[in-house]
């Protein structure tokens, strides 16, 4: 069916097609259409749909509630992002599923509410104290908003972890025609049970890797959450092999996965020198300044940038390999840029990397990307 | 053919609305659509616009630099898009609250006072309305029936008495403008 929607809508839709069925958050331009339709529509269902009294409460709630079980999601902005970063820290370490959708908007502090930016996407990267890796997918189509939206659910279910889709303002309040019986619909997949009876060890796993099956805070097994270093039991612990562990389990369980989390789309043009390197609502440019560069005769290659975190080093790599200039645009002072300059120096012949930076709240336009093809 | 609108105004003028009139028109035509709203973070005034997008090929980056039409509501409007009018484009301004006119002899530039035609009608603030039933008039965008049918299905049911009054609005902003 052709219908005519945003990207928030597709999100909502995407959730509920991956099983969401608990969110809770604040409102907060411009991510609150997440809010509103999640509110609308859970309550028919069997789910449940809070606005909390603040950005804290909110996260909170959705912790706790996917620790009994729920497959929960949050959406908020920059500012709200800050107030949950202690909490995001306690989902980290206590290994708990959730999907948080933080839709980018200009500026530190209030900034500019209503104002378009991709300016969180090294915020979200080290949104927590720690420095431990986390999960951030990035939709640049409404029907991506569906699908990555599902993926999201798929990884922070499989990973026992909170995942998040990085969007911003234009994204989720710029209304398209689309044909959403085209939508990819994905498998779902939930998180590993605990098998019932004998004894229930909350954060058990074989290798550092692997990830602890789930039992429900509630439930016939006992089980813990905390916030503080523990052991295999969920116990608070000094004792340094028990923290060595944890540790390095919290890093490799991302880490060592890193391959599979690499979510991009490239269009690769033989013989191409230059290449752009996107995502999100700037992809959209950058596939009409490809498109336009091709119509001209010229040799133009795209990679779109679908999973940010962790970085997508094997596509990057592979992509530059070959390539003598890659173009970096970006709503922000190049902090994507800077990701693309590192893996350019591990490449013979290195690359140029060059970016286009906006942080005066409008688009960047096809335009301004196509300019550098053109160049040398 | 691709028609790249922008719709300017005070917030609460209904800049936004007339675009997604114009948008929903679009969609029910069978053609591709995209619809961005812009305001500031005031809850009421400020300043409102919408780019629209109406083609019939899917369109690529939903951005308008240099727009094919526009209804220009308020003088920051005109100011700020008159100088930005692709050569042959449509400029619909609100002379009711609007005193300067386009210089440019390159695009049609159309002053309608809005205000005082939706006054007539009863309805002072259907004044985006009149200027859409003006812009649809004068080119290709969609056809008037098709918003008839838009508004059937779009207007609430808060609003349901002013069905009407839209139409007829519609109507007479396309009348003045032919």
């Amino acid at each position: 069916m052709r219908e005519f929607i945003d990207g928030a809508e597709a999100i909502a839709r995407g959730a509920f097609a991956a099983g969401c069925n608990f969110f809770a958050g604040y409102p907060i331009t411009p991510a609150t259409p997440i809010l509103l339709r999640m509110l609308r529509e859970l309550p028919k269902t069997s789910g449940v749909g809070i606005q909390g009294e603040d950005e804290i409460a909110s996260i909170g709630m959705c912790l706790g509630a996917a620790m009994t079980g729920a497959k929960a999601m949050t959406a908020t902005s920059g500012p709200g992002l800050s107030l949950y970063s202690e909490n995001i820290g306690l989902a980290i370490t206590g290994e708990v599923p959730l999907v948080i959708v933080d839709v980018m908007r200009l500026g530190p502090a209030t900034g500019g509410a209503t104002t378009v930016s991709q300016g969180d996407v090294q915020f979200l990267r080290w949104v927590t104290s720690g420095g431990f890796p986390i999960i951030a997918l990035c939709p640049s189509s409404i029907a991506e908003c569906y699908s990555l939206t599902q993926h999201a659910f798929n990884l922070a279910e499989r990973f026992r972890a909170p995942v998040f889709i990085a969007t911003d303002k234009e994204m989720m309040s710029a209304q398209q025609s689309v044909n959403t019986d085209a939508f990819e619909k994905i498998e779902i997949i939930n998180r590993v049970a605990a098998p019932a009876g004998g004894e229930f060890v909350p954060y058990q796993t074989k290798k550092l890797a692997d990830i602890p099956a789930f039992a429900p805070i509630g439930g016939e097994q006992l089980t813990r959450l905390t916030g503080s270093m523990h052991d295999e039991r969920g116990m608070l612990t000094k004792k340094t092999s028990a923290v060595n562990k944890t540790s390095r389990h919290l890093w490799q369980k991302i880490q060592a996965h890193r391959d599979e989390l690499e979510f991009t789309k490239l269009d690769a043009q033989e013989g191409a020198a230059t290449l752009v390197v996107s995502y999100g609502i700037t992809a959209r440019s950058a596939t009409e300044a490809v498109r336009h560069t091709r119509a001209a005769g010229k040799l133009a290659s795209s990679l779109i940038i679908q999973s940010l975190w962790p970085l997508p080093k094997r596509a990057l790599r592979e992509s530059m390999r070959g390539i003598s200039r890659v173009i970096v645009p970006e709503l922000n002072f190049g902090q994507y840029r800077q990701e693309v300059e590192r893996i350019a120096l591990s490449l013979d012949p290195r690359p140029e990397v060059i970016g286009v930076d906006r942080v005066d709240g409008e688009l960047i336009t096809p335009q301004e990307i196509e300019e550098l093809f053109g160049r040398g | 053919m691709q028609h790249e609108i922008i719709i300017s105004g005070f917030g609460g003028q209904g800049a936004l609305f007339a675009g997604q009139l114009l948008a929903y028109a679009g969609l029910a035509e069978g053609r591709h659509v995209t619809w961005i709203p812009s305001y500031g973070p005031e809850m009421r005034g400020g300043t409102a616009n919408c780019t629209v997008i109406i083609s019939d090929e899917e369109i690529g980056s939903p951005l308008v630099r240099r727009p094919t039409a526009a209804i220009v509501l308020n003088p920051p409007s005109f100011d700020r898009y008159e100088p930005l009018m692709q050569k042959g484009g449509v400029l619909l301004s609100n002379a009711s609250l609007i005193a300067a006119t386009s210089k440019r002899s390159d695009i049609r530039a159309l002053p309608i006072k809005a205000n005082e035609i939706a006054a007539e009608l009863g309805a002072a603030q259907m004044a985006n309305v009149v200027l859409v039933g003006s812009l649809v008039a004068i080119t290709d965008v969609v056809r008037l029936e098709t918003l008839d049918a838009v508004l059937e299905e779009h207007v609430s049911a808060r609003h349901r008495d002013k069905l009407e009054l839209n139409k007829q609005a519609l109507r007479r902003g396309a009348a003045i403008a032919q």
